[in-house]
């Protein structure tokens, strides 16, 4: 092993006023560094990517914002401000306010806890059904596998919105229900992920020494399949954060998500089609919200793919 | 090959099965029918259920089911319960409006998706590069009904060179195709930068650049196939999606396409027209896909010997 520093017994022969400097062998023994581990990892990976740092950031601030800005502010999503009706950006009202003198800015900020809260639950419960689905189809194999395959090549191939609008005629137009109509297939995504990824690991000598020491086939899954295939699964599941909140402007936009007074963003857009030449701020804050959103939400997936799975970097 | 083929087209009927069953009882879960008395307020309740009755919806759901399966196994989705005609006649009259526009859609963006994700892979981290990521992002993240109001405010309102509804002229095309298209294209450009950079880093690349092959049929006939794989997977879903109508676009452009009506007809209860187009959608999505599979199996030889 130590064939480059000799030991110091190799070096008895030598004359006394020769020695060897600067090569104790105690030192390559010793970590220069600390470990890091594999999360620390990816955050010093994930921090330098300005965009997705950047994204993060904005994404922080807008939940921050839309937590408190309804507590502090004096207007409220349905409060009228009748002397302000139809009156551009100002001091009083930053975004302006819309036909009855709502404060846009607040309705926006309301928007915006819908829009956030729909993508993380929406992006949670996915994660779940994604995990089990796919991480027993995978692991089991054979002719379930098969057949739970089938089962989701046919509910993909189910025209969204026939089950969307008719989860929203059943269940009536809430938060509630747009979640459960967006969770309703968009899971699939990360069940194929989930899949094929423990189809690939199940064979690896960890799992096999695992299994030989008694473990069943939970233990497998949750100790030793889904942590190791973990990266893939949180790229996956980032990117439907936006798609969850794209959708839920979609719905609202075709005025069968969320209903007046109450306001998203998507409701907001189309709520101000009509006024859009004369009043193009109603249009050009929520519009900017959402695309701000998705932007900082595309960006945060992109960094966290690089830094995850650095493979993938291109 | 042909076992391959014979496996999956299997694998779709059954699909087409299961999905004709559970749209017919989604249907009927919905509160209301097409002929209650919620909705049609100035008709005495006893012609509508007189109504009802000559269509066969006072019936069990479960004869209906049956007696939907004979008409359909005879080629015939029955007749629209709210509007004039056949349901046969009104997909073929609507969907070649819908065909139209999504297939030039589709024709668009394998037109500029491809290029931009080559050009961006070639120039790897210069201006073009960058100027792909960045417009590939943009397309991402931008909802089609953003993109959709801010073309037609600028190009039809501000500028007043394109009409913004109908389909009447060749102009009237432009803007649809492209609201449908720049999402496609900026996945597939995106796509097609990430699996040619990897096709680039190959083994068989670099000994076709060893052999002397010239840097254009390195790119156009090594690495290019081999990147395609992804688009090709992706081609399927994005052609039957496009070519059935895209809502948004159709109802923003004024375009009587099957996206349009699809939508209608799910506010009027028209049960047969719903079946009618979610089984011609979920043919289209069968066998778009089947091609696609096709198509894959035929670029990729693994494919043929996993299957």
């Amino acid at each position: 092993m130590n064939n480059t520093i000799p030991d110091t017994q190799t070096y008895a022969s030598l004359p006394d006023e020769m020695f060897v400097i600067g090569a104790d062998d105690t030192l390559a023994e010793e970590i220069a560094r600390p470990s890091i581990t594999y999360w620390q990892d990816v955050w010093q990976r994930f921090r330098k990517d300005r965009l997705a740092l950047a994204g993060l950031i904005v994404i922080l601030i807008m939940t921050v914002l839309c937590i408190v800005m309804p507590l502090v502010s004096p207007y409220t999503y349905d409060g009228a401000d009748y002397l302000n009706m139809n009156s551009g950006p100002s001091l009083v009202h930053p975004c302006g306010t819309d036909q009855l003198g709502r404060d846009q800015f607040i309705r926006i900020m309301y928007g915006a806890r819908i829009s956030l809260s729909i993508g993380f639950i929406a992006a949670a419960i996915n994660f779940v059904i994604g995990i089990v689905y796919g991480g027993l189809s995978g692991y089991i194999g054979g002719r379930a596998d098969m057949v739970m395959m089938r089962i989701v090549d046919i509910l993909s191939s189910l025209p969204s919105l026939l089950y969307i609008v008719l989860i929203m005629l059943i269940f009536g137009s809430n938060v509630g229900s747009v979640i459960l109509a967006l969770c309703f297939t968009s899971w699939i995504g990360t069940a194929r992920v989930v899949r094929s990824e423990v189809m690939h690991l199940k064979h690896s000598e960890y799992v096999l020494a695992s299994r030989l020491c008694g473990a069943n086939t939970w233990h497998l899954l949750i100790h030793h399949l889904v942590p190791n295939a973990m990266g893939p699964i949180i790229v996956s599941t980032a990117f439907l954060i936006p798609n969850a909140i794209f959708s839920e402007a979609f719905l609202s936009f075709l005025g069968i998500g969320i209903q007046a007074p109450m306001a998203s963003w998507g409701s907001l857009a189309n709520a101000a089609i009509p006024v859009m030449q004369m009043y193009p701020h109603l249009m050009l804050f929520p519009v900017l919200a959402i695309c701000v959103t998705m932007f900082s939400f595309n960006f945060i997936g992109d960094g966290l793919r690089d830094a995850l799975d650095p493979r993938l970097k291109k | 090959m042909l076992k391959y083929i014979c496996k999956r087209l299997l694998a779709g009927v059954l699909t087409m099965v299961v999905l004709i069953t559970v749209a017919f009882f989604m249907m009927h879960a919905m509160p209301g029918g097409p002929f209650s008395p919620s909705e049609e307020k100035n008709v005495p309740v006893e012609v509508l259920e007189r109504i009802a009755a000559s269509y066969g919806l006072d019936e069990p759901v479960w004869k209906q089911y049956l007696s939907y399966w004979n008409n359909l196994l005879h080629g015939d989705l029955g007749i629209s319960y709210k509007t004039v005609g056949t349901v046969n006649e009104k997909i073929s009259g609507h969907f070649p409006n819908s065909a139209m526009v999504g297939g030039l859609a589709v024709v668009f963006s394998l037109l500029i998706g491809i290029p931009l994700g080559l050009l961006a892979a070639i120039h790897r981290g210069k201006v073009a590069d960058m100027a792909t990521l960045a417009f590939a992002t943009i397309g991402i993240s931008v909802p089609v009904f953003v993109v959709s109001l801010l073309l037609s405010y600028l190009f039809s309102a501000k500028l007043n060179w394109l009409p913004t509804y109908g389909l009447d002229s060749w102009l009237c095309y432009i803007l649809p195709v492209l609201c449908l298209s720049l999402n496609p294209i900026a996945y597939i450009a995106r796509q097609t930068r990430s699996s040619m950079l990897e096709a680039l880093e190959q083994d068989y690349v670099r000994t076709a650049r060893a052999k002397g092959v010239s840097e254009l049929m390195v790119v156009a006939k090594h690495a290019l196939k081999n990147a395609l794989t992804p688009v090709i997977t992706y081609l399927g879903p994005l052609v039957a999606g496009l070519l059935t109508g895209s809502f948004i676009v159709e109802s923003r452009f004024a375009i009587p396409g099957l996206g349009y009506y699809f939508v209608r007809s799910i506010s009027d209860r028209d049960y047969t027209m719903i079946m009618g187009i979610v089984i011609f959608y979920g043919m289209f999505v069968v066998i778009c896909n089947l091609i696609s599979d096709i198509l894959l199996a035929i670029v990729d030889p693994r494919v043929r010997l996993n299957a």
